[in-house]
């Protein structure tokens, strides 16, 4: 177990570079860079830049280099300074700026995150032990209403419900007032009151998905012989079901574990613009139409080692969880 | 010729146009109050301030009211009423790198200008002064002017932009053209701490620093605060920058003056720079900038307050249109204009009760919504020939129904035009909007059939001359108005004269890579900076000048053949000659004298006949919010058209500086 552990991480090194390289090089693919999406910009708002200066300034930002001399220098910088560069579009240093909204994206997913298992875990044994009920049919139905709409339809339709009848400020995880005011019990509640939407919108989309998962593995594991022995034995039914096979069928949740996080933390990118939340998202889709590459590459590279180690942790999780891994 | 616009005399930098209003306004019995007072005589007797500075001053930290302010500082007269101090701003901006309502509020040049520019206003400068031949220009700025931070700004600051900043080799190898003339630098004058003398290499009418499209021209920063950054006065600065974290002493520098945007008013600033905006930054970051009012602001009331009224400004970045428009109809705004949608108006009416704001219909001041410019050095020799020939430029423009346009896209508000200055000109000529904009397929037809498109194939699209289909691609980019709507219609419409274009959008930058190929067939764009004064100053290498700009650039070798003086690019025909030639004459005249209106009037008369860009509809019309709470935005019940633009900084010409939140 220990081996296996530390040979996945070694694994995690090489990974992360190539995973560096290459969301550096898509970041440039776009023709120009930058500064050419900044001077269509002034230049949409009226202003005339002379080419000369634009050779000027592309030398300030240190664009004028090859790309791989570009990548070296960021790589380094991040390798020996912890400094992940500076951001073009907001002129202050990436690690600042992805810092002041880790926080609310990480508490934004683990929200998520929480919500799907709470919601289909139940789901997912209820639909498998009752299959074929009226209940097992109705969750069904509403699962894959969820799965087929799409999650930005669905966050501008809850955001327009909240706003019409709840009176809710729009867009962001705060109202104006609590915006900027210390942490105080109603700024909780006020938090609370404006996560559920996006949590959910996040949410609905993997919970059909898990109930489906959880319904067809407990279906495979009910009708087994050590099933069928231990109610034999006088385990009553709930028990039962909950302590043997759902601990097998738990197996590809633990394993999903890993591409769930960053599915979340990247799949709430849509939402997050829509909704304006205050994440990591709407920062990276700014930051890639505007080919803000330091911003951009490290948001990705940070996602990426997110995926890696998460999909570690879960490889873990599930040795641990499942002994005929551990002996295979 | 009159060459002096001084401030001292009554009256004085109010344009002969309101000049008479004024006199005729008194005669009649209700007399208009000017809006800006700059004659000396006039000023209040006495100052107050706000009463968070009166805490300041009461505990030392700040000097009183009187010290603050320049000697004569420039006074105000509220559009409605004399305001009350306190309040905060509310306001949303999308990306960080461009500004926003709020933000355009903000800049504070040597002169401002009325709504449609015509009007000219000493701000921070008191007067300016030409010599007879226009080869020299004497700016005096106002005594006792201050940076936010005390420290007095004079000439000084100006120099040290221009000298040290723009006309650095180091910073600038290439010096941006609005501080040159025929390519020469301006010469540089102290004469004292406030009056400044610039020369020129030829007269120089159009002075660039005067004149006025997109930010205020404000060519200076604190020299006080930006020297210890700068190696001529520290010879520490290269180690200093890399402490910092940049990779050069350039990039440093820039950084500390806001000097990568074309002003301190786009995008981030730096909040410990200082400045001479009605507010101050004390913060941004990457959820909201923060600003504070500024204890050394130089405007006063007609009552003598000091202003801002407001204490405090907060903008809040958006991710994206729909939610700033619902930010707006929800009543969170205190103004909001940039982003909102036409095509939402409906719902913004609708909502006026429950978010608590009134709607103002403003209009572009954009010659055209949405322009279009054939490839003059297209490829093709076929397609070159039929682009480069005005009847197949005149045919297709008579074969767009703009009327059709216009309700479809504009809901009918827009003033279907050809692409030309816009009517509020003095000089304006109403033919050049009719000129070829009726909407006529019998004569559209008739044009191409001259041009020998006689042939047809079987689907009914003509045949050029070499027997192929007439085809070719218009191409556009979805964004800053409705060009996919018109686009889409515009090529229906051309389908009935037998002529088949796709509507294409492209993304941006394939797009300009496309023009700076010369690739392309047609591109739509608009035609802005329309308004009077900008079109003087600026319009030569605009939308509508020989070559066109930006997404409807026609003829990019031409422009190269201009500037080399024939080294490079491509020759261009005598009526493109001609035009540029009209445009010269016309900066070298001085606005308001009579040469003045016959150059103008020579350059559109040559734009119309040379038809080089169409334009549809143009004057659109821009739905922008006001909240209820806040005052002296718009005078009540007044009809009068308000032009809105980024030539202009529409909110900029409203002086947010008196706009007071009621109680």
């Amino acid at each position: 177990m220990g081996r296996y552990i530390i040979q996945r991480l070694l694994l995690v090194i090489p990974t992360v570079i190539v995973i560096s390289i290459i969301s550096f090089i898509v970041i440039q693919l776009p023709p120009g860079d930058f500064l050419s999406s900044y001077i269509a910009t002034l230049e949409a708002g009226g202003q005339v830049v002379d080419e000369a200066q634009v050779a000027a300034l592309r030398m300030q930002y240190g664009l004028g280099e090859p790309v791989y001399v570009q990548y070296f220098k960021w790589v380094g910088g991040i390798i020996f300074q912890g400094e992940f560069g500076q951001s073009f579009q907001w002129k202050r240093p990436v690690s600042e700026l992805i810092g002041e909204r880790m926080m609310l994206t990480v508490v934004l997913s683990l929200a998520s995150l929480l919500l799907v298992w709470a919601i289909s875990l139940p789901i997912g044994i209820y639909s498998a032990v009752r299959q074929y009920s009226p209940g097992d049919y109705f969750f069904t139905l509403i699962s894959f209403i969820g799965l087929g709409v799409p999650n930005f339809l669905l966050a501008l339709v809850l955001m327009w419900l909240a706003y019409t009848h709840f009176g809710m400020s729009v867009g962001g995880l705060f109202s104006p007032e609590y915006a900027d005011a210390p942490w105080s019990w109603d700024k909780f509640v006020d938090f609370l009151g404006h996560l559920w939407i996006p949590a959910i919108v996040l949410a609905i989309g993997g919970i059909a998905g898990l109930i489906r998962i959880m319904r067809a593995n407990l279906l495979d594991e009910l009708p087994k012989p050590y099933v069928v022995t231990a109610r034999s034995k006088g385990m009553g039914e709930g028990a039962l079901v909950l302590k043997y096979p759902v601990r097998v069928a738990l197996n590809p949740f633990v394993s999903t574990i890993g591409w769930t996080l960053p599915g979340l933390v990247s799949g709430s990118i849509i939402v997050s613009v829509v909704l304006n939340l205050p994440t990591t998202g709407p920062m990276l889709l700014t930051a890639l139409q505007s080919q803000d590459m330091y911003l951009a590459g490290a948001i990705l590279l940070l996602l990426s080692i997110l995926t890696v180690i998460g999909t570690l942790v879960s490889d873990v999780l599930l040795a641990w969880l499942d002994p005929r891994i551990r002996f295979n | 010729m009159d060459t002096k616009h001084p401030a001292s005399a009554g009256g004085g930098g109010v344009s002969r146009r309101n000049f008479n209003k004024l006199f005729g306004g008194a005669l009649l019995g209700s007399f208009v109050l000017p809006r800006f007072i700059t004659d000396a005589a006039a000023q209040p007797a006495s100052y107050n301030e706000a009463p968070m500075l009166a805490e300041r001053v009461a505990a030392g930290t700040l000097p009183p009211v009187a010290e603050r302010l320049p000697k004569n500082p420039l006074v105000i007269n509220p559009t409605n009423e004399v305001g009350t101090y306190g309040g905060r701003l509310m306001g949303a901006g999308m990306a960080p790198e461009t500004t926003n309502d709020l933000q355009i509020g903000q800049a504070t040049g040597l002169f401002r200008f009325s709504n449609d520019l015509n009007e000219l206003i000493p701000d921070l400068a008191s007067g300016y002064e030409f010599n007879d031949d226009y080869t020299q220009c004497t700016i005096t700025l106002r005594e006792g002017l201050k940076w936010s931070d005390g420290h007095p700004f004079t000439v000084d600051d100006i120099i040290f932009y221009l000298e040290d900043y723009q006309y650095n080799p180091d910073l600038f190898p290439a010096t941006p053209a609005t501080w040159l003339i025929g390519g020469d630098k301006f010469g540089l004058e102290k004469i004292d701490d406030i009056n400044i003398r610039f020369t020129f290499a030829k007269p120089y009418p159009s002075f660039s620093i005067i004149h006025f499209s997109g930010a205020p021209t404000e060519p200076f920063r604190p020299a006080h605060y930006l020297k210890p950054f700068h190696p001529k006065y520290n010879d520490n600065v290269a180690a200093d920058a890399t402490a910092a974290g940049y990779d050069s002493w350039q990039a440093f520098f820039t950084a500390k003056a806001d000097g990568d945007s074309p002003s301190p008013h786009y995008g981030v600033s730096n909040p410990e720079m200082p400045c001479l905006s009605p507010w101050i930054p004390t913060s941004a970051d990457s959820q909201r900038q923060q600003y504070e009012r500024n204890p050394y602001y130089h405007h006063v009331d007609s009552a003598g307050n000091q202003l801002p009224y407001v204490d405090f400004m907060t903008v809040e970045y958006v991710s994206n249109a729909e939610v700033m428009n619902l930010k707006a109809v929800s009543g969170e705004l205190s103004v909001a204009g940039l982003d909102i949608q036409l095509l939402n108006y409906p719902i913004i009416r609708r909502s006026e009760e429950t978010g608590g704001y009134s709607t103002k219909l403003v209009y572009s001041e954009r010659g055209s919504d949405v322009a279009i410019a054939f490839n003059q050095l297209q490829p093709d020799p076929v397609l070159k020939e039929l682009f480069n020939d005005v009847r197949f430029r005149q045919a297709m423009s008579l074969g767009i129904n703009r009327t059709e346009i216009n309700e479809l896209v504009f809901l009918g508000q827009g003033t279907p035009r050809q692409a030309t200055v816009n009517e509020s000109a003095s000089f304006y000529d109403p033919k050049w909007g009719e000129h070829f904009a009726q909407f006529d397929l019998e004569k559209a037809n008739a044009l191409l059939d001259e041009l020998g498109l006689t042939q047809r194939d079987a689907n009914g699209i003509r045949l050029r001359s070499d027997g192929q289909p007439l085809i070719f691609q218009l191409e556009y980019l979805p964004q800053e108005g409705p060009k996919k709507e018109a686009c889409e219609l515009v090529v229906k419409h051309w389908a009935a004269l037998g002529v088949q274009v796709d509507a294409q959008a492209r993304e941006r930058a394939y797009l300009i890579q496309r023009l700076d190929a010369q690739e392309q067939h047609a591109t739509a764009w608009h035609v802005d900076r329309a308004l009077e004064r900008p079109s003087y100053a600026y319009s030569l290498d605009g939308k509508l000048g020989p070559g066109g700009n930006s997404i409807i650039r026609y003829a990019r070798e031409w422009q190269n053949w201009f500037n080399s003086a024939g080294e490079r690019g491509v020759e261009p025909p005598q009526d493109a000659k001609d035009l540029r030639d009209a445009y010269i004459v016309w900066q070298q005249t001085s606005m308001g004298t009579p040469e003045y209106e016959a150059a103008a009037k020579k350059v559109y008369d040559l734009t119309a006949e040379t038809l080089y860009v169409i334009g549809t509809i143009g004057q659109s019309p821009q739905p922008v919010i006001v909240r209820n709470d806040i005052g002296n935005v718009f005078k009540p019940d007044d009809e009068a058209r308000m032009w809105w633009g980024a030539a202009n900084w529409f909110w900029h010409t409203l002086n947010p500086d008196q706009w007071y939140i009621k109680a």
